[in-house]
């Protein structure tokens, strides 16, 4: 296009980013704070803080069963996800039979306190963590298979921004280390490139193992094709272990010996301890038990399950021994993406690059909208109703995220405990937050809309132990006594996140420059000469 | 103690890549960069962020080692970023912290088995 | 021939030109061509097929810039067009079935 090489690529990074920076923005800021799931997840069922967990997984596994026998005896599926270092407690699920004209039944959850607190504890019903797990790739209020391949054109974009960021950057070495500061537009492209270029192997990692995660739906044509038998022989002859077998009809007489079906898999499989159990028909006769482990210090997240039939023979085993060299990789790179096997030193390094990805998207929105307005300042044009809508998007993205999810955490202390629509209402707080956000950028997109904005979220952001502590038994100084890191953190966080936004604020106010004197006075499109 | 030990020199790597640059060695050493220094700065840069990739898989095993190594440049790199920014005559000190740290931590390891 | 590319040296339709080739052409170009890898790869086909699909997003970024770089948007029609309609003739003639 029009001429060489690096003007089309820089044509091409230019107008892919600015058409997916808002989207690729609520991707990266999702997927960062996923970093936390399980951790946001606690936190928002403040009844869960004082429990205290049982320490012996032997002793839990004996109990979570027999909660199980207790209330879902005639279930199709139990489920039962083991506590560890991230999830004080265990969390069980059951299918409901089928009611008549249903093809499922009901899925219900719940945790396990230990012996003697079983009563009198009812967690609030919230999507917790889970629900910036979600965003980051299901969105929200459309079906998650049209929003993945929203999430996947936009990752793409993301791929083709970063390989053709490489090509357009021609002074990668020499600029490394420089940020020039006060410089309008060039201070944001110093910033666009040091976030970008400081983390691109993470970016990089990031987007290509975004798609792979999902490449079953992204690219399907050569499972579906050339494999012979099609997908569905793919994945059972992948694991074996997603075999699934038919009920007998018949009732069992005993009880499923669980404990042995643990203690042969982790002799089996030489894991320590055991991650996940699901068990399918577990009263019938020809009941099956998959029984989930990780090796310790194994990058690739559950490399080891077994699939049990009733009697304890082992129908289907994982065969990460027998794994072909793509099928490592496959593995590794969508476990690097998830990060469920990195401890917390390197788990902080993932979210760094996590933090640098926002930067790098959030700073290039900005850049766009900068340039254009130093452009059109020169050639005394007026500034237009497009860019107005592209500093909006950028202010109710950058700045609105953070504060809608504020309002949601702050909507899961404020709401009722026992609301029918707490857990609806949360979310749509959040969007009904990044709404308002967006209509108030429209109408004062410039530094003024900017400062308001964050201080707006510094100051929700301070005040958010005070809210904990006033709505529930518990507060910050309890959990830093208590050893609660996870919840200390998690406000500790979001204290440095609220004193970085007054910073923002005051910097925002400080300096007044193009953009603010073009937007402050809204409807004058006329130009201001310096 | 790993993470320490690998940050540090990844830090003076870092920092030896920025003064391998004219501009940045003009602002912290006060003279003039010229041929064969550039490449005994560019020649240590390489050695050490090497040596830290090396000593991390020594460490923690290949896979994570060269997570660690990876993770870290970044930190490392935007440390010396804001050094250079902010107090860019400090390099040379924060060079020998750097190199303490690391004897430190190297200590401390082999200390602990 | 005038009229033609009269109408393609027109900025806005080359552009949609471009994007058509690029997200339209370049997918099929990439999913015939990640069908091609896997069935002719020697390895069993558990392996051949991963290593098609982790192969297919680097090659369909490559089509996706190439279709923008290109001097001419006429070019990008006929590159990525000809690439699949290749691809996907060798696989006709090899597995038996369009894909």
């Amino acid at each position: 296009m029009k001429g060489s090489f690096f003007r089309s690529m820089t044509w091409l990074h230019t107008w892919g980013g600015l058409l997916a920076c808002w989207l690729l923005f609520v991707v990266f800021f999702g997927g960062t704070l996923s970093y936390f799931r399980y951790e946001i997840s606690w936190w928002m069922q403040p009844e869960s803080h004082g429990v205290v967990a049982e320490p012996d997984q032997q002793q839990a596994v004996q109990q979570v069963i027999s909660v199980l026998q207790s209330k879902a005896p005639d279930s199709p599926l139990w489920f039962i996800n083991l506590a560890d270092e991230r999830n004080p407690l265990t969390y069980y699920g059951y299918r409901e039979a089928p009611q008549p004209g249903q093809k499922r039944g009901r899925f219900v959850d719940g945790y396990l306190f230990g012996d003697s607190q079983q009563d009198g504890i009812n967690l609030r019903d919230t999507k917790g963590g889970d629900f910036f797990y979600r965003l980051h790739f299901d969105l929200h209020y459309m079906s998650a298979i049209t929003a993945r391949w929203i999430v996947g054109a936009a990752a793409m974009i993301m791929l083709v921004g970063l390989v053709t960021g490489i090509v357009i950057h021609r002074r990668i070495f020499a600029d490394f280390f420089t940020f020039r500061n006060g410089k309008g537009a060039r201070t944001w492209l110093d910033l666009h490139n040091i976030s970008s270029v400081l983390a691109l192997p993470y970016h990089l990692m990031i987007t290509y193992t975004g798609l792979l995660t999902l490449m079953f739906l992204y690219m399907s044509a050569p499972v579906d094709k050339v494999y012979p038998g099609g997908r569905a022989q793919f994945f059972d002859d992948q694991n074996p272990t997603f075999q699934s077998v038919k009920a007998a009809g018949q009732r069992r007489s005993e009880p499923l010996p669980i404990q042995d079906f643990i203690q042969r898999f982790k002799a089996e499989k030489q894991v320590e301890s055991v991650s996940r159990i699901s068990i399918n028909n577990p009263a019938d006769e020809n009941a099956t038990v998959t029984v989930y482990g990780r090796e310790a210090g194994q990058i690739a997240h559950y490399a080891r399950s077994t699939l049990y039939n009733s009697q304890g023979d082992a129908l289907g085993s994982s065969r990460e021994a027998a794994f072909y060299a793509p099928e490592k990789t496959a593995n590794t790179l969508i476990a690097l993406h998830t990060a469920k096997f990195a401890p917390w030193p390197l788990r902080w390094l993932f979210v760094l690059g996590g933090v640098l990805g926002c930067i790098m998207v959030a700073s290039g929105g900005v850049l766009w909208a900068r340039r254009i307005a130093e452009k059109r300042l020169k050639a005394n044009q007026p500034m237009g109703w497009n860019l107005r809508l592209v500093q909006a998007m950028n202010l109710a993205t950058v700045a609105g995220l953070p504060l809608a999810s504020l309002v949601f955490l702050y909507l899961n202390r404020l709401l009722a405990a026992d609301f029918d629509g707490r857990r609806e209402w949360e979310m749509h707080g959040f969007f009904i937050c990044y709404l308002l956000v967006f209509l108030f950028a429209l109408y004062q997109p410039g530094r003024r809309g900017w400062a308001f904005v964050w201080m707006l979220t510094g100051g929700m952001a301070l005040a958010l132990p005070l809210l904990n502590l006033l709505t529930t038994d518990y507060h910050l100084l309890a959990y830093l006594v208590n050893g609660q890191w996870a919840l200390a953190g998690l406000e500790l966080i979001v204290l440095a996140g609220g004193l970085i936004a007054l910073w923002g604020a005051r910097h925002c106010l400080s300096k007044p420059g193009i953009a603010h004197q073009q937007n402050a006075r809204p409807g004058s499109y006329k130009v201001v000469t310096q | 103690m790993s993470y320490l030990m690998v940050f540090s020199l990844l830090c003076l790597s870092m920092s030896y890549f920025a003064t391998g640059q004219f501009s940045h060695f003009r602002a912290v050493h006060g003279v003039k960069l010229t041929g064969t220094r550039r490449q005994r700065q560019l020649l240590s840069a390489w050695g050490i962020l090497f040596g830290g990739l090396l000593a991390a898989c020594l460490v923690k095993g290949f896979a994570h080692g060269s997570l660690i190594w990876i993770g870290l440049l970044t930190p490392a790199a935007l440390f010396v970023l804001l050094i250079l920014q902010q107090r860019s005559t400090w390099l040379q000190r924060i060079r020998v912290v750097a190199l303490l740290l690391c004897l430190f931590s190297l200590i401390a390891l082999l200390y602990a088995g | 021939m005038q009229g033609i590319r009269g109408i393609f040296s027109a900025p806005a339709t080359g552009i949609l030109v471009r994007i058509g080739s690029a997200t339209v052409l370049g997918y099929l170009a990439t999913a015939e061509c990640a069908v091609l890898i896997a069935a002719l790869l020697p390895s069993a086909p558990l392996s051949s097929v991963l290593t098609a699909m982790l192969l297919s997003f680097p090659l369909f970024t490559a089509l996706i810039m190439w279709s923008f770089h290109v001097p001419r948007a006429w070019r990008a029609l006929t590159d990525l067009g000809g690439f699949y309609l290749a691809a996907a003739l060798s696989n006709y003639l090899l597995l038996g079935a369009l894909v």
